[in-house]
């Protein structure tokens, strides 16, 4: 949870002047390589016959030289007026949201949909600021019954609704 | 010492296993029959499946029904069948390809095409027909094929995707007469036509099923069938072995196998059923109207049917140089 | 008139009582799984493909229809009110629709979405009905070449329109093309960037992605806001349109409704590259462009004319030519099959009361969508007024339930939270998402025609601009370019001054 410093006085030499940027430039550098090093173990061919590996090459290639533009782009040699603030990550809606769904995921096949449900909305209300269980509760067992009557019941989803 | 423990492990393991699977096979089908697909629904295998799924449904008290799994040129609904249990109540919708030719051009099977499924019967049939885009200057398959000999690299054939029955009948066709013809695959039949229609490939190949329709609004030029006999759909329309290229015959055919460890009293009762489901005009009126024909066999001939057909296209799929990796 | 006696006998058909019924049935099934994210059409027809074993073949097609329709009607509400595209189609509707939801103006939003896919809708039957012949011919002289074309051009128009930084969105739009090749490739049969894994061998599935990235990622990202800066406005606001809207709102309507009559009858995402290039446009003719991605009802009229009326011509193809040009066509193949019915060119002249019966049937399901819809406006308007701490939980079930229900699988579900995660960093790099998804659905396509169309041309590239389609295609592309100039040179100053 905590925020790069922003607007640092600035010194000399090499600045990252925009984090974001400079973060995106090299996520997108990173898909590209590992892509790009996949694709050159399949078969290339030629422009005629294109292989398998043709064509991700060659988007694996372009991406690259995009991620190398943004990333270059936040860079800055020389002074800085101002630095943009870097991206702040909130971790406990991400685990919170992540955890409920693999839950869900884990136990619908097994205790059915009434009882995943009532996990996922457990764990996915742990994500918000004020947590209110009683409420989660209640809004857990509407849930479950909402999905298993239009899923499981009006549209004939193959979901199983009870353990077992 | 290992080895030894785990292998009469195993042995107990199976004996266990057929005797519940004979204890099973007494009350079959106690739950709905499946039909495995590999292909989405709305296709000539879906289609067949559909109609003696329909048929069976009544034959056996039990309803029948059809899962599409399709995907990875057929193998997943393949490799589904192959390890669900064997007892009758999975069976699999066995195209052509299937266990002829993907075999030849996949290594990394998950099934063996042999000794994975216990065949049951053949179900239905369709021809191959060549058809060609009307400013194609050429009237028959001859012509066809002097053009393709006079003007080498020019002329090209769509299929509904490689590896298919499809495309083999084409690259087989194409070392047969030595035309040269170039291979454009597509993703399915209805684009691979739609491209002959409109003129960017100059010959479809496909079942008749697909092509009947075009041919007989006049949207394409009906060349050829691969089959014995000319189909009735298409009278005017000569077979290749007419043409000069005797023995030239490409059938798309669907079966029904099932888990090779089924019991044979399975087997038996749905070779039985199927036989009498495709004698019914009922039946054979629902697959004429998509250009097939009912043909049940013996488990036998359908054994006899893959083995002869993976050996012919075997070496049209070495000739021509076809891999998938 | 001919055109006059065939609608008479479509009008015949359509309208006995059973056939009202299922077309009614459709609808609204349709509509329901519309507005359901992660469900759609195709998953909901093939469910329902044996049922219509019972139904007469009008009667089947009929709902069958009514459903693929009347999902784009609901998919533009999930749109909107929760910045959920419900349907690939619905992508676009995001972006202003979500704006003005946010704005309170979600009444309005759901309102001229509905009578624009009305009007867009009947115009497009209307050309259905009088001109298929022709435009199917049309549509058959589309080469692959002609097809990358296109394709380019759409991808380019999803980037220009993108809000924020030009580049980063063409970045986007190329990470979506390489995710959109992962599985086995047609013309080889070789896995890709599979790592093995059976579960991807036939590539990520469209859900997966849109849930993950625009489901997870986006409530991520808006959790970590306080609740007053909810994402969702408490105000109900108007239901319907001002005299105002109607005004802006008018033009958009008729060019979208033109643009998705034109581009549903190529085979492959018509619906949705129509929306696309719908507000590409809008946006190109607005005197003020800056409004767009800031709640401009002209960003919502034009693209939801042009998929309703991109779904209606899609049916061209499949009725003239007995060609299905995407998934839901193909599966209504399936239903006139069981039926004995072979689709193909010969059902218009053979069977005329259920060609024409159909394409009325689809304007009376337009009708019944609008009495549908309108009311229900206020209804789902309501839903806005629930607090986002009980709102969110909901939300993720239905994402969770949609994408497990695709093919009943786990791994499913652990992609889309992997995705989820990656859409909430992209989002917090201030990276559009919107380009990611049309490259990944446009991916495969692309090098699919790429690849078909040098293999034509014999290697040769100067194919793209010897034959004409292609050709004007690419210098629209060109023209779109050279329009966006000045604005990359604007964020590139903006980048420069800005926090």
């Amino acid at each position: 949870m905590s925020a790069v410093a922003t607007s640092r006085t600035a010194r000399g030499g090499l600045q990252i002047r925009e984090p974001r940027d400079a973060l995106a430039g090299a996520l997108f550098i990173a898909f590209a390589l590992a892509a790009g090093a996949i694709s050159a173990t399949y078969p290339l061919g030629s422009a005629m016959r294109m292989g398998s590996g043709y064509f991700p090459l060659l988007v694996s290639t372009l991406l690259g030289l995009l991620g190398a533009v943004v990333l270059l782009r936040s860079l800055s040699f020389g002074r800085v007026e101002r630095r943009a603030e870097g991206p702040a990550f909130a971790l406990r809606p991400a685990l919170c949201v992540a955890a409920g769904v693999v839950a869900f995921a884990l136990l619908v096949s097994d205790l059915g949909l009434l009882l995943a449900t009532l996990v996922l909305t457990l764990l996915c209300g742990l994500a918000h600021r004020q947590v209110r269980f009683a409420e989660l509760a209640g809004l857990g067992v509407v849930l479950a019954c909402f999905g298993g009557l239009v899923f499981a019941w009006g549209l004939g989803l193959q979901l199983p609704v009870l353990p077992g | 010492m290992t080895t030894t423990k785990t292998a009469l492990r195993r042995l107990l393991g199976l004996t266990a296993l057929c005797a519940s699977l004979l204890a099973g096979a007494a009350e079959w089908p106690s739950q709905p029959v499946k039909i495995v697909v590999p292909y989405p629904p709305g296709g000539a295998a879906d289609t067949v499946a559909r109609i003696y799924a329909d048929a069976l449904s009544g034959a056996l008290g039990q309803s029948v029904l059809v899962d599409n799994r399709p995907g990875a040129g057929t193998a997943i609904a393949a490799e589904y069948v192959a390890a669900a249990p064997a007892d009758g109540h999975t069976l699999a919708l066995v195209p052509t390809g299937q266990l002829t030719v993907l075999p030849h051009i996949v290594q990394r099977l998950k099934f063996d095409p042999e000794k994975s499924f216990a065949p049951i019967s053949l179900l239905a049939y369709t021809s191959v027909v060549f058809a060609a885009n009307r400013q194609v200057p050429a009237q028959s398959l001859t012509e066809l094929v002097e053009l393709a000999r006079s003007r080498p690299g020019e002329l090209s054939y769509s299929s509904s995707g490689s590896g298919t029955i499809i495309h083999l009948a084409g690259e087989y066709f194409r070392l047969t007469s030595g035309a040269d013809l170039l291979h454009v695959p597509f993703k399915g039949s209805a684009p691979a036509v739609t491209a002959v229609l409109g003129g960017s490939v100059d010959v479809a190949v496909d079942s008749l099923t697909i092509l009947a329709p075009q041919i007989q609004a006049g949207k394409l030029k009906g060349l050829a069938i691969a089959s014995r006999q000319r189909s009735p759909l298409l009278p005017d329309v000569p077979t290749v072995a007419e043409l000069g290229y005797p023995g030239f015959e490409v059938t798309s055919w669907f079966g029904l196998s099932a888990p090779a460890a089924t019991p044979q009293a399975i087997i038996e009762r749905l070779n039985v059923e199927i036989a009498k489901a495709a004698a019914s005009p009922a039946v054979q009126e629902k697959l004429a109207a998509q250009g097939l024909v009912a043909w049940p066999s013996t488990p036998e001939a359908f054994a006899e049917q893959v083995r002869s057909d993976s050996a012919k296209y075997a070496e049209v799929v070495a000739k021509s140089h076809i891999t998938f990796d | 008139m001919d055109l006059w006696a065939n609608l008479a006998v479509g009008f015949e058909a359509a309208l006995t009582w059973s056939n009202l019924l299922y077309c009614l049935i459709g609808v609204t099934l349709g509509t329901l799984v519309g507005v359901l994210p992660g469900l759609g059409p195709v998953a909901t027809i093939a469910m329902l493909l044996p049922i219509t074993y019972g139904l007469s073949p009008a009667e089947a097609l009929i709902m069958l229809a009514g459903i693929y329709y009347g999902a784009q009607y609901g998919g533009s509400t999930t749109a909107i009110l929760v910045n959920l595209p419900g349907e690939s189609s619905s992508v676009v509707t995001c972006l202003d629709g979500h704006a003005m939801a946010r704005q309170g103006r979600a009444g309005v939003a759901l309102g001229i979405a509905a009578i624009g896919s009305f009007v867009a809708g009947s115009l497009a039957i209307l050309l259905v009905a009088a001109a298929s012949t022709p435009l199917a011919e049309f549509a058959l002289s589309f080469g692959p070449a002609d097809y990358f074309s296109l394709m380019l051009l759409g991808l380019v128009a999803a980037v220009v329109l993108a809000q924020g930084d030009l580049l980063k969105a063409l970045a986007m739009a190329l990470l979506g093309l390489l995710l959109g090749l992962v599985g086995v490739d047609v013309n080889s049969g070789e896995e890709r960037f599979t790592f093995g894994l059976p579960q991807l061998a036939d590539g990520i599935s469209f859900v997966v992605i849109s849930m993950g990235i625009f489901g997870i990622g986006e409530i991520i990202a808006n959790l970590e806001r306080d609740e007053s800066r909810s994402p969702l406005s408490r105000q109900l606001g108007r239901l319907l349109p001002t005299r105002d809207d109607y005004r802006r709102a008018w033009k958009p309507v008729l060019r979208g409704a033109g643009l998705g009559s034109l581009l549903g009858i190529l085979p492959g995402g018509g619906a949705m590259l129509s929306s696309f290039a719908s507000y590409l446009v809008e946006k190109r003719l607005a005197r003020d462009p800056e409004r767009f991605g800031q709640g401009a009802i002209e960003g919502v009229a034009g693209p939801e004319a042009a998929n309703n009326a991109g779904a209606q011509t899609s049916f061209i193809p499949l009725l003239v030519m007995g060609l299905p040009s995407n998934a839901v066509m193909a599966l209504m193949v399936g239903a006139m099959m069981i039926h004995g019915i072979v689709p193909g060119p010969q059902v218009m002249g053979e069977r005329p009361e259920l060609f024409w019966g159909l394409i009325v049937s689809m304007w009376v399901g337009n009708v019944l969508l609008l009495l549908l819809n309108l009311p229900l406006v206020g209804i789902w308007v309501r839903l806005l007024a629930v607090p986002y701490r009980l709102l969110y939980p909901a939300i993720l079930l239905f994402c969770c339930i949609g994408v497990y229900s695709v093919n009943n699988s786990l791994f499913d579900v652990l992609l889309t939270v992997l995705f989820g995660l990656l859409g909430y960093l992209l989002i917090k790099l201030r990276c559009e998402p919107a380009p990611l998804l049309l490259g990944f659905i446009l991916g495969p396509l692309m090098e699919e025609h790429l690849r078909r169309a040098m293999l034509l041309s014999r290697g040769d590239p100067s194919v793209f601009v010897t034959r004409p389609l292609s050709l004007t295609l690419l210098l629209t592309l060109g023209l779109v370019l050279i329009l966006c100039l000045p604005r990359l040179r604007a964020t590139r100053q903006a980048a420069f001054s800005e926090d």
